[in-house]
C-alpha cells in the first residue's frame, strides 16, 4: 500500500486530491469564496481545492495565510484536508484554527507519490497518508 | 514537554479564558512540532488589515475582546487596508472603512499599540524573544532577536498567551546558516536589491533554509536593505539570512557556518535580470505607479524626488507612493509631500496596495495596469487580476509621466527578451 508518514493536527478524511508540484501562497493563490485556484498556471487556475485533499510542496511568502484557511472553512471552500511536504507555523496555525486535517514533513515528497484524482486517506492523529485508490483505477 | 508554573496558571486559567485558549494552542504547536519548553516574549505584533485577515479575523478579534481578552505583551498592529487620512479618496468603499475601524478598536480593546506600518518602532535586543510575523526575517537578521515566522494567527495567539515554543530559529543551534550564497551580479539600481532578493528567494523555496551571503556589497541604506528582505520572502518562506561582516550573527564565516560551507548556491547577473523578465508585463498603456511593498523608508524619498524633479504625472495615471504615518511630521516638515503632490503624485499613510482590495481597484476603477519598485508588491497583486511590472525607480516615473511602460524596465534602452 502506497503511504506515507509525516507530522499531523487535527481528524481523519477521504478525499479526491488535487497536487500541486511546487509552493503555494493563500493569499493570492486562491479564490477565498470559490477555492479556484489562481496561481498563474493555465493548467492548473479555475480548478477548485475546496473539499478535496490538497497536496502542495511548501507554504511561500503570505503571513495572512492562517486567516484564510480559516475564513475558507467559514465560507465552505477550503480543502478538506492538507498534505504539504516541508509546511511551516503559518500553515499548522491556520489548520489549527480552523480545524483542518494537516499532515507534513514527510520524509517522501507527496507531490511526487500521489496525482490529482487519488483518493486519499489523510489521518491528522497519526500524521499519515494513505492511498485508497489511483486515479486511472 | 515540560509546563512550568507560569504555563500552568495560564491552561488552568488564572488570567481568564482567552489567555488559556491561547495557552491551549500554544501546547498544540508545541507537540507538533515537539517542543520542550515554553518562553516568554519581549513584545509581539498582531494584524489588523482586514483585507488580508477579512470577516474571519475581524469577527475573531472581536468576539476575543468581547471575552475579556488582553493582550500579555507588548504589541503592536500593523497595516491597515484603507488609507489611514483620506480612504475615500483612494477608492475605500464605506462598510470595509467602518469594517477596518472595528477591527483596530478590537485591538485597541486588547491593548494594542498601532503603528500602522511595518517599519520597525521599537528596536528589540539582541537575543530577545519577539513575535513579529511577516518581519521574521528584519527581526533575525537586522537586530539579532528570535523570531519564527508564526503568521497573524499565530502572531495574535502568541500575543494573547505572551509565550511561544521554544523552537526554530528561537533556537541559537537553529540560527546557523545552511547555504552559502554568491553573488555575482551587478547592484546599479536600488530596485536590483529587489530582483535580487527575489532570485535568492526563488532559488531555496524550501522552508529552514538560512542563507550565508558570503560578499555582498554594501546595501547603502535602509530602503535597500528593506526590499532585499521583503523580496526574499515573496517566493520563500525564509525567516532569516546572515551577511557575513554584516548581520549580528556573522561577524565570520566560521560563526555563521560554524561547520564549513557544505553546499554552495550562486546568485547571477542572469538571475537578477530573470527577475525583471518574470516581474514583467507586456509594453503598453499603465494606469498606476506604486512605490512601497514594504513602507518607503526616508532614505528613499530622496530618490524618487530626484526622478520626479521637472517632471509631471500624466493625466489620468495615478502616482502613489506608500508610506507609515510615524514619517508624516518629517515628511510634511520639508516639504516633500507638496513637491509630490505638485508633480501629480500622492502619499498614502498606512496603507499597502496589497491589501486595498486590489480586485475592486482593477475592476471598479480601472486601475489595472501597475509599475512598482518591489517585486513582493508585483507578484502578489497579480493574485488579485492586476497586470504589473517591477521597473527601477527611474523607469517607474518614466512610465508615469509618458503612462506607458515601454523599454526596459531597468536602464534606458529596448527590452533584453
Amino acid at each position: 500500500m502506497v503511504s506515507i508518514k509525516g507530522r499531523g493536527l487535527q481528524g481523519t478524511v477521504e478525499g479526491e486530491a488535487l497536487v500541486l508540484p511546487r509552493s503555494f501562497t493563500f493569499f493570492g493563490g486562491v479564490d477565498w469564496n470559490t477555492g479556484r485556484l489562481t496561481v498563474g498556471d493555465p493548467t492548473l487556475d479555475g480548478q477548485s481545492i475546496a473539499g478535496r485533499v490538497f497536496v502542495f510542496k511548501a507554504p511561500s511568502g503570505g503571513q495572512g495565510t492562517a486567516w484564510k484557511i480559516g475564513e475558507m472553512v467559514r465560507n465552505g471552500s477550503s480543502p478538506a484536508a492538507i498534505v504539504v511536504h516541508r509546511s511551516n507555523s503559518v500553515v499548522v496555525s491556520g489548520c489549527i484554527m480552523g480545524k483542518v486535517p494537516l499532515v507534513a514533513d514527510s520524509e517522501e515528497d507527496p507531490t511526487e507519490i500521489f496525482r490529482t484524482g487519488d483518493i486519499l486517506r489523510v489521518d491528522g492523529r497519526s500524521g499519515t497518508v494513505e492511498l485508497v485508490r489511483r486515479a486511472d483505477a | 514537554m515540560k509546563l512550568d508554573e507560569e504555563d500552568r496558571r495560564l491552561l488552568r486559567g488564572d488570567y481568564g479564558d482567552v489567555a488559556r485558549e491561547a495557552m491551549e494552542y500554544q501546547v498544540q504547536v508545541a507537540e507538533f512540532y515537539g517542543a520542550e519548553r515554553m518562553v516568554p516574549l519581549a513584545e509581539a505584533s498582531a494584524g489588523i488589515d482586514f483585507a488580508m485577515n477579512g470577516d474571519f479575523g475581524l469577527e475573531t478579534a472581536e468576539a476575543l475582546a468581547d471575552r475579556g481578552g488582553r493582550f500579555r505583551v507588548f504589541t503592536k498592529s500593523s497595516f491597515l487596508a484603507t488609507e489611514m487620512y483620506r480612504p475615500e479618496h483612494f477608492y475605500s468603499p464605506g462598510d470595509l472603512i467602518e469594517k477596518q475601524q472595528r477591527y483596530l478598536q478590537a485591538h485597541l480593546r486588547m491593548g494594542a499599540v498601532p503603528t500602522y506600518s511595518s517599519l520597525p518602532c521599537r528596536t528589540p535586543q539582541f537575543g530577545e524573544q519577539v513575535s513579529w510575523q511577516g518581519s521574521a526575517i528584519v527581526a533575525n537578521s537586522l537586530f539579532g532577536a528570535r523570531c519564527n515566522l508564526d503568521g497573524t494567527v499565530g502572531g495574535l495567539m502568541n500575543a494573547l498567551a505572551g509565550r511561544v515554543p521554544l523552537m526554530g530559529v528561537r533556537r541559537k543551534e537553529n540560527r546557523y546558516g545552511t547555504v552559502a550564497v554568491k553573488v555575482e551580479a551587478d547592484i546599479e539600481y536600488s530596485v536590483d536589491w529587489s530582483a535580487l532578493g527575489y532570485a535568492v528567494g526563488k532559488k531555496l523555496p524550501a522552508p529552514k533554509e538560512i542563507p550565508v551571503f558570503l560578499d555582498l556589497p554594501p546595501f547603502h541604506g535602509m530602503g535597500n536593505r528593506q526590499t532585499f528582505e521583503v523580496s526574499m520572502v515573496t517566493l520563500s518562506t525564509l525567516e532569516m539570512y546572515h551577511v557575513v561582516g554584516l548581520t549580528p550573527e556573522a561577524r565570520s564565516i566560521e560563526e555563521a557556518l560554524p561547520n564549513g560551507v557544505s553546499r554552495e548556491i550562486t546568485v547571477t547577473q542572469a538571475d537578477m535580470l530573470g527577475s525583471y523578465r518574470d516581474l514583467s508585463t507586456p509594453e503598453g498603456e499603465i494606469d498606476l505607479v506604486a512605490f512601497g511593498g514594504h513602507h518607503i523608508e526616508l532614505d528613499e524619498f530622496p530618490r524618487i524626488l530626484a526622478a520626479l524633479e521637472g517632471k509631471r504625472v500624466k493625466d489620468g495615471v495615478r502616482l502613489w507612493i506608500f508610506t507609515g504615518p510615524q514619517y508624516k511630521a518629517i515628511i510634511e516638515s520639508i516639504g516633500w509631500d507638496k513637491q509630490i503632490e505638485a508633480a501629480g503624485g500622492e502619499i498614502l499613510y498606512g496603507v499597502s496596495l496589497m491589501f486595498m482590495s486590489p480586485r475592486d481597484l482593477v475592476e471598479k476603477h480601472g486601475l489595472k495596469r501597475v509599475v512598482c519598485d518591489s517585486a513582493k508588491m508585483v507578484k502578489y497583486v497579480r493574485g488579485f487580476g492586476m497586470e504589473s511590472e517591477l521597473r527601477t525607480v527611474e523607469r517607474c516615473i518614466d512610465a508615469a509621466v509618458t503612462g506607458r511602460n515601454d523599454g526596459s524596465p531597468r536602464g534606458e534602452g529596448r527590452r533584453e527578451w
